[in-house]
């Protein structure tokens, strides 16, 4: 028989299991980093509090992309936006006009042998079989000193201010409202494309930048550039994926940041994926675009009276809890004031004022593995367990993992 | 240490908004990675989509590696729960594909290894693979991927002592069967 040792040494000395080629590459490509925090703002003042606060949301990503002019390097011919964040103490207010491919998730077959879902082959909404969705967000900072947002997508509008967030569809009429502690949801928009733009200008990476002339007034005076990255290879084919950036040289502006790609398609023709438009920077916008008004009849679902709503603080937040109807589930809230417990059926919503991170855990009361969701701020997860647990921290940025069954 | 000190360096960079960290904390653990995944699973396919998963969750979860003791034992950390999800949304027994085993190169030239044979190596995982669930990761985490056994008990969040009673116990298991020439192919826990 084996000694101990001799096991462990055939264990550790055994060979070890090489990744795939490609495996690397893909990895780099989904690399998706949180965005850089606000810290090299400085002394913040009491409005600068309110652009920390807009950085924190998103609408400073955003904001980011449309003030990279005012932070470029010139460095080898190339482009870097190095200081870019400091240029967001002086946005007030802006439109963005958003295009994302938008639609079911489609096949892209890279290994015909293997099933569609079976790496390499995947599933991506980005593709060029969907259509090009617009949204257009309107933001600014009001007279009060709050952060205010509208959002108009096809058949919906959504309207947030301080942790309000009401959705009306257009379409029937139907109206939703929540609490969403993120101070604006804009990031989950915008942080992709920025994502992508931080390494798009590196002045090593840079190949193009070159005045224009355009007709569209938009792009009009502006320089454009732009950098290629290699898509994954197949077969001889290997597509490029194309970052675009117009920003107009006397504002020092970003007008549109533009991604392209020639991937997923036969004939080779550049197809756009995502794309953001600013226009109307540090114009005045008119009062009635973030005008709303919130009804008994809004706050029912949360159980909450106008009353109760005004005395929440902007930290306060809403969650709903689905699955199986009827399904009685208990939930616990831990937070710096205590514990809280709370019991119900299934769909089932609740408020909390947090005092520091709130951690919740919810249980189905049978102790058996059922379906169950919760969307809570900007996150939501849909899973099979018998709970729940999730982490609400004070950014409001959740962490959400399921309970084995 | 000084490779954990470069990667805490690369995570905080990373956190901080830079892809070249993240790129270089990449290139220094997704081939450890990708191991404990391949180890597990019947083919490369689903270890490199465990292997995506766990890396997005690594992004996700910058800002927690903090309260870890090594960068590397929060990856590993973040893979075992990767795996264990994995797992329970499979929700079916894995049967270890012959042709993973064939690919596996042969044993190195190291004199404790000539007295086996490339077939006798594969038993020995086929019967890594047939161990209980905390067992297996033990082999796994402190044989496979060589962390220590703190490291391994802070991956599963077990007490040092529990991980060395289930190491013992795996080892002695793994004895046993090889003596008796037991063989396994599905793993027990799905």
């Amino acid at each position: 028989m084996l000694t101990h040792s001799e096991l462990a040494s055939l264990l550790q000395g055994s060979p070890s299991p090489t990744p795939p080629p490609d495996l690397l590459s893909d990895l780099k490509r989904q690399i998706m980093l949180p965005r850089p925090k606000p810290t090299a703002i400085h002394r913040p003042s009491s409005l600068m509090r309110q652009w920390i606060r807009l950085v924190l949301a998103g609408v400073g990503t955003a904001a980011i992309a449309l003030m990279v002019g005012t932070g470029i390097l010139n460095l080898g011919g190339g482009r870097s936006f190095a200081g870019a964040a400091e240029s967001l103490r002086h946005v007030r207010s802006m439109r963005v006009v958003q295009f994302e491919r938008q639609g079911p998730s489609q096949s892209v077959i890279r290994d015909p042998q293997k099933p569609a879902n079976a790496w390499p082959n995947f599933s991506t909404s980005l593709h060029p079989s969907n259509p090009l969705v617009q949204t257009e967000i309107r933001y600014r900072i009001n007279a009060s000193g709050q952060a205010e947002r509208v959002t108009v997508r096809e058949h919906e509008t959504v309207w947030n201010r301080r942790n309000w967030e009401l959705r009306v569809d257009r379409d029937t009429g139907g109206r939703t409202f929540r609490l969403n502690s993120m101070p604006q949801d804009l990031e989950s928009i915008v942080a992709p494309t920025l994502e992508a733009l931080s390494g798009t200008f590196h002045p090593a990476a840079s190949q193009v930048a070159t005045a224009t002339a355009s007709t569209d007034p938009l792009l009009d005076g502006c320089w454009v550039g732009e950098r290629q990255l290699r898509g994954m290879s197949s077969g001889d084919h290997t597509p490029s994926w194309v970052d675009r950036i117009w920003f107009h040289e006397a504002t020092r502006l970003a007008r549109r940041v533009e991604m392209t790609s020639d991937d997923y398609v036969t004939d080779g023709k550049p197809w756009v994926f995502h794309a953001l438009e600013f226009h109307e920077v540090d114009q005045a916008m008119e009062d009635h675009w973030f005008q709303f008004a919130i009804s008994d009849a809004d706050l029912q679902p949360l159980g909450l009276t106008r009353a109760a709503l005004d005395q929440l603080s902007p930290r306060a937040f809403s969650a709903e809890v689905s699955g199986e109807a009827g399904k009685a589930i208990s939930v616990v809230l831990v937070d710096a004031n205590g514990t809280r417990r709370l019991e119900g059926s299934l769909p089932f919503r609740f408020v909390h004022d947090p005092n520091e991170t709130t951690k919740i855990d919810i249980r189905f009361k049978d102790a058996l593995a059922h379906p169950v969701g919760l969307k809570l701020n900007n996150t939501g997860i849909d899973t099979v367990g018998t709970g729940l647990h999730a982490e609400v921290p004070p950014s409001g940025a959740i962490r959400m993992n399921s309970v084995a069954p | 240490m000084e490779s954990n000190h470069q990667d805490r360096e690369r995570c905080l960079a990373a956190e901080r908004g830079s892809r070249e960290a993240a790129e270089q904390l990449l290139e220094a653990h997704y081939q450890a990675v990708f191991a404990y995944h391949r180890r597990q699973v019947a083919s490369d396919a689903d270890a490199a989509d465990l292997t995506q998963e766990t890396f997005r969750s690594v992004w996700r979860s910058l800002e927690s590696f903090r309260s870890a003791s090594s960068v590397r034992t929060w990856i590993h950390r973040i893979a075992y729960c990767t795996w264990v999800d994995w797992m329970r949304r499979q929700r079916k027994p894995e049967i270890r594909s012959e042709v993973w085993w064939d690919s596996l190169p042969c044993p190195t030239a190291d004199p404790s290894h000539a007295a086996m044979d490339a077939e006798s190596l594969r038993d020995l995982w086929f019967q890594v693979a047939s161990l209980p669930e905390e067992e297996r990761q033990v082999i796994h985490l402190h044989f496979g991927q060589q962390l220590t056994q703190a490291q391994a008990a802070e991956v599963l969040r077990v007490s040092l002592s529990t991980l060395k009673v289930r190491l013992t116990s795996a080892t002695d298991r793994l004895r046993r069967r090889l003596q008796s020439g037991h063989s396994a192919t599905v793993l027990p826990n799905a």
